[in-house]
């Protein structure tokens, strides 16, 4: 995940398969970087690559606006290993990809491997609309056309769906008006949100225990970042969370659960500017593997509860019940056991902590009291994150 | 003034309004289809071509009954000129009430805004004793009934397929295993609506036990269809991330048959809105009285599908085709089981001969839905407008109406 774009908050990551990455999947990810703008980060790439672009394929797309000429076809082996939000296969059969994705698709394209220049131009049409569609989803719903971009929320349009042509019928209220955003996946967009600077604090530690107060201050300045647009996504979702809405969950559950998960980030925030109050905070050596062990069963348990989070789109599926109820429950319970596990690892640490006192110093020894106790709060908000989602559960 | 003027303007009204319900009805009628990706637009338009001029000249008959001769006491307007102005007044003000509706983009309804304004129509005829307030009340009582059940039938509806089907042990499983038997339900409601009590107007009158007996046919046909559809594939394997696909992919084929059900119920009970007064105009021009002919003829039901297709061909296209941009958080699932409760309850309100807003009562059915806890959001805004709407619409095409039938009469009589 770390290097990427991907899972940053507005930007989603897209992979295209075909089997020879020649002529659809080329023009699948030009129509997407074309669609998407800098909301989308689009890869394509072939289970058998031919080594050359479809001359008829550059052609279309040269006719809709798009330079494919430098494009070169990729194998599968060569994309870049990342958490992809997408992916679209186009019909390859058993040669399927098996790449991690939150979204797994087959479009069934036919292959236009044919000279036919009228058919590969039904192709790229029929490659626009889904893709479109897709990207719509992908960026909840956000209007796909045009190169207007923002990474905000969407705005709803309530009755107001003026496009070109005639505006006066088209600003028709229909039944689609009645439904709202869903603030499932905006809660779980917030949860990858707010795992990014978590997934920072382990890096911290490494460089803040190893002396290199370049490399801390550094990653410092990032989570200092990363808060900033988490809180930004929070924002958004209480402000596009209108009173009117019906939800199928309580809607102080459900806002309870967003500051639960804002809380990470804040910990994070916490964590950091504590470590880096008193200029020459040191701690020996043989107590850095304690510390460290304590960050990493941490954040184990906020990995926990992002799956707990990523789950909601099951939840919502089953209109939580069930037996998808009844898995999360589990998962919660784990999230919970982790919990126990990071508290009676932070008692034993501490303890080895105050057996140093002389050796540490007062003020040393309270700060990293401090520290420990704030890692250790990373944990108590990932299981009040699963305690919030089993209260949506047990309604 | 010859009472040929009178048929022609109820013509040119009749036919505004019927291309007016396909142009805005027919989105909301469809565009939970669209919106969950059962139906292209495309395929959606045409369905509900069909469907709609199906139901409009096969069941079509009864409200069109109601709405012709239910609301006007036709003991007391009996002059068939001052019914015919009556007629012409109503459906001018309810025309004129929609065109200002849609250029402002305001949720009204047509059947509200027609028997609003035949009601204002005959107290400024004939007094309060113009109007038949007891078959007024019927219909004012339907129309808050109407959202109820449909939202009764589609929590049901929801709690069963959810709890048999997609929070079963094996969901893929069920879906597969009661596609078929859904599509049975689906074609047993609707075939047996287009024959008990139907298709009078081409002398097939069936009686109930022929129509179960017919429907029952229809319903195993369809099934055994699906059955060989569906059950001939193999399950496959079940995808990571995604082992809900396959089983809302069966929905989605279901989401089409009700999709061509609620155009069909909309034909059934919306023609009426435009066709009735029209009706009424044309049999008191032949018969030279108020009193004639009982039954509604089927060209003129005929006229009023052709309106509605026309009108749904003209510009429906294009409102649905902002429908097709946008995205719902409906899947098919709930898709189907509000258009099958809404349907099913508009339909038994044609058959009733009680002329019902479509739109409210698949409001009345998501909300159903989403009572279920079905659905991310519902944004109940949208119920508030629809409601003030509704409130408004009453007395605006009253009063209209009321005035238009006193002009007429000043000049014309």
């Amino acid at each position: 995940m770390a290097g990427s774009a991907c899972g940053r908050s507005g930007i989603r990551c897209v992979l295209f398969v075909c089997i020879e990455n020649s002529c659809r999947s080329q023009m699948a990810e030009a129509l997407a970087r074309m669609i998407g703008g800098d909301r989308i980060e689009a890869f394509s790439a072939g289970s058998r690559p031919s080594g050359r672009v479809n001359p008829r394929a550059i052609e279309v797309m040269a006719e809709a606006g798009c330079d494919l000429s430098a494009h070169r076809s990729k194998s599968l082996a060569g994309i870049p290993p990342r958490r992809y939000d997408a992916v679209i296969s186009m019909g390859c059969g058993d040669a399927c990809p098996a790449v991690p994705a939150r979204i797994r698709e087959d479009w069934d394209i036919p292959d236009p491997a044919t000279t036919d220049i009228g058919e590969v131009r039904a192709v790229r049409d029929l490659l626009r609309a889904k893709v479109e569609s897709l990207l719509a989803r992908l960026l909840d719903g956000q209007e796909a056309g045009g190169g207007e971009t923002s990474t905000a929320w969407p705005p709803m349009m309530h009755g107001r769906m003026v496009r070109s042509g005639d505006a006066g019928r088209e600003k028709m209220r229909t039944i689609l008006d009645l439904f709202g955003q869903s603030p499932f996946r905006a809660l779980q967009r917030h949860m990858d949100t707010v795992l990014e600077p978590v997934d920072q604090v382990r890096p911290f530690f490494e460089a803040f225990l190893a002396g290199d107060a370049e490399k801390a201050r550094t990653i410092r300045k990032r989570i200092l970042k990363l808060e900033h647009e988490a809180d930004l996504v929070k924002n958004e979702i209480r402000d596009h969370l209108p009173k009117s809405y019906f939800l199928p969950v309580d809607r102080r559950d459900l806002l309870a659960l967003l500051h639960q998960q804002d809380r990470l980030a804040d910990l994070c925030e916490d964590i950091v500017i504590v470590a880096t109050l008193k200029a020459d905070l040191t701690l020996p050596r043989d107590l850095h593997p304690a510390i460290l062990e304590e960050v990493d069963l941490s954040l184990e348990a906020c990995v926990l509860a992002r799956e707990v989070i990523e789950r909601l789109d099951e939840l919502l599926e089953t209109s939580f019940g069930g037996e998808e109820a009844a898995r999360v429950i589990e998962l919660i319970d784990r999230v919970s056991a982790k919990e126990h596990e990071v508290d009676k690892h932070a008692y034993t640490t501490a303890r080895q902590l105050f057996v140093r006192e002389q050796e540490l110093g007062a003020v040393d020894l309270g700060l990293w009291q401090k520290l420990l106790q704030l890692v250790g709060r990373l944990a108590n908000a990932a299981e009040s994150i699963g305690d919030h989602v089993r209260l949506m559960l047990s309604r | 003034m010859p009472p040929l003027f009178f048929v022609a303007i109820g013509l040119v009204f009749g036919l505004y309004l019927a291309m007016n319900i396909g142009a805005n009805d027919v989105a909301n009628a469809m565009g939970t289809s669209v919106g969950s990706r059962a139906l292209t637009m495309r395929q959606a338009i045409l369905a509900a071509a069909v469907f709609e001029f199906l139901g409009a000249v096969l069941v079509g008959g009864s409200v069109t009954k109601t709405v012709k001769k239910g609301v006007i006491d036709v003991e007391t307007l009996s002059d068939p000129t001052m019914f015919m102005i009556v007629m012409c007044a109503a459906l001018l003000a309810a025309a004129l009430w929609l065109q200002l509706a849609t250029w402002r983009g305001w949720p009204v309804s047509t059947t509200h805004a027609i028997i609003g304004a035949l009601a204002g129509g005959g107290v400024a005829a004939s007094g309060l004793a113009g109007v038949s307030w007891g078959k007024l009340a019927q219909i004012g009582t339907s129309w808050v009934l109407s959202p109820l059940i449909g939202a009764a039938i589609g929590f049901t509806m929801f709690r069963i397929l959810s709890s048999r089907i997609i929070n079963a042990r094996y969901p893929r499983v069920m879906a597969r295993r009661a596609t078929p038997f859904l599509v049975a339900l689906v074609v047993f409601v609707l075939v047996l609506s287009m024959l008990y009590k139907g298709l009078k107007n081409l002398h097939l009158d069936f009686s109930l036990i022929r129509a179960l007996e017919l429907a029952a046919l229809g319903a195993a046909v369809g099934g055994l269809l699906a059955a060989f559809l569906v059950w001939r594939r193999p399950l496959g394997r079940v995808r990571l991330n995604d082992r809900f696909g396959y089983v809302e992919n069966q929905f989605g084929w279901l989401q089409v048959m009700t999709a061509c059900y609620v155009a069909f119920a909309h034909g059934s009970n919306d023609v009426a809105n435009a066709i009735g007064p029209l009706s009424g105009v044309l049999s008191a021009w032949r018969s030279g009285a108020v009193r004639g002919e009982v039954e509604v003829q089927e060209w003129v039901l005929a006229i009023g599908g052709a309106g509605i297709v026309i009108g749904l061909m003209l510009w429906g296209y294009r409102v649905m085709e902002t429908i097709g941009r946008r995205l719902t958080e409906l899947t098919p699932s709930r898709g189907f089981s509000a258009e099958f409760a809404a349907a099913t309850t508009v339909l038994v309100c044609s058959k009733m001969g009680l002329p019902i807003s479509t739109t409210h009562t698949l409001v009345g059915s998501v909300i159903g839905v989403g009572l279920a806890r079905g659905i991310a959001a519902l944004d109940m805004r949208v119920v508030r407008d629809i409601f003030a709407a509704w409130v408004v619409t009453l007395p605006v095409a009253f009063l209209l109406s009321a005035v238009l039938t006193r002009v007429m009469l000043l000049f014309f009589l």
